[in-house]
């Protein structure tokens, strides 16, 4: 098995691998396999962020309250694209990552680890922040909570990074990274 | 190293009773980096920045403050000491942590910044 490289480096983000190399990925249980076609950067900025209370249908996000988790919709992929992303909280308020609506991701048997507007005082590339989107309706959910004893108005989430575009291959090739990108 | 914010009562206007500057979010903790005073009552008035019990009693936490009248009184972190504003810890057992300014007159504005502490522990 090859190194994983650049998955959660604590660095600005890169791509995981070069154009026409392979990558295996952690989906639906089991490896599969593609050859990666084509890459190109997904930049931060304001078509790659989301307000989530108008997202929600809401005007203000009372103290202490959550917006349920809900699909991104900016982040929606068609099949053999996979979004290599990170991102944080551009007011404070905090994000909790759920692959799809069911499964919670950055989560342990006992805790489900937040992103918050403190994440990148000690993480200044946010890369644990690091997360995979891989085609149609695999979408991730998102879910936000107001810290804040006090309503807020605005609950805005910003991500950037790259856009892989993905063959899928028959069979193991024999140079691959690896890439987990599902929780389970 | 924290999370700058204004106060999140936003701009206050005194009524020479405790008046609420900062509200703790939970896990959180505090420390006011600046506090802008516009005094236009016509005479000097003072302020006292503090924390309150859980059952309203005044608890004092920073020295008093002298805003002079006819302009604005601006305090910065240099000006400020580093007190730690914390639910029940800072001044005893049962204080709720939140800011507020007991201020000796009324219709002085007062806005604070704040740099909040996380769970994080930065």
């Amino acid at each position: 098995m090859s190194t994983v490289a650049n998955l959660y480096d604590n660095g600005p983000i890169s791509p995981i691998v070069k154009i026409d190399e392979k990558v295996a990925i952690w989906t639906r249980g089991k490896w599969d396999y593609f050859n990666v076609d084509f890459i190109e950067g997904m930049p931060r900025g304001s078509t790659m962020a989301v307000e989530m209370i108008t997202a929600a249908g809401q005007t203000t996000l009372a103290a202490n309250a959550a917006i349920a988790k809900r699909v991104v919709a900016i982040l929606q992929l068609d099949d053999f694209e996979m979004f290599h992303l990170r991102w944080e909280p551009v007011d404070d308020v905090e994000g909790v990552l759920w692959e799809q609506a069911g499964q919670a991701r950055f989560a342990t048997r006992n805790t489900q680890a937040r992103v918050t507007r403190f994440t990148h005082l000690r993480d200044p590339y946010l890369a644990a922040t690091t997360f995979y989107v891989l085609g149609r309706d695999r979408d991730m959910n998102l879910e936000v909570r107001n810290p804040n004893p006090v309503a807020i108005a605005l609950a805005r989430f910003a991500f950037w990074g790259y856009r892989y575009k993905l063959t899928s291959l028959p069979s193991k090739p024999p140079v691959v990274t690896y890439l987990p990108a599902e929780g389970r | 190293m924290g999370l700058r914010k204004a106060g999140n009562q936003g701009l206050v206007t005194t009524t020479a009773g405790p008046d609420l500057c900062h509200a703790i979010p939970v896990g959180r903790s505090f420390i006011i980096r600046k506090i802008l005073a516009y005094n236009n009552t016509g005479v000097d008035e003072t302020l006292i920045f503090g924390t309150q019990t859980n059952v309203a009693g005044w608890v004092p936490l920073l020295p008093t403050l002298l805003a002079v009248d006819g302009i604005e009184n601006i305090w910065t972190e240099a000006d400020l000491p580093p007190v730690v504003f914390q639910a029940d810890t800072t001044a005893g057992a049962g204080t709720t942590g939140n800011a507020l300014v007991q201020a000796s007159g009324i219709n002085l504005l007062i806005q604070i910044e704040v740099e909040e502490i996380g769970l994080e522990g930065d």
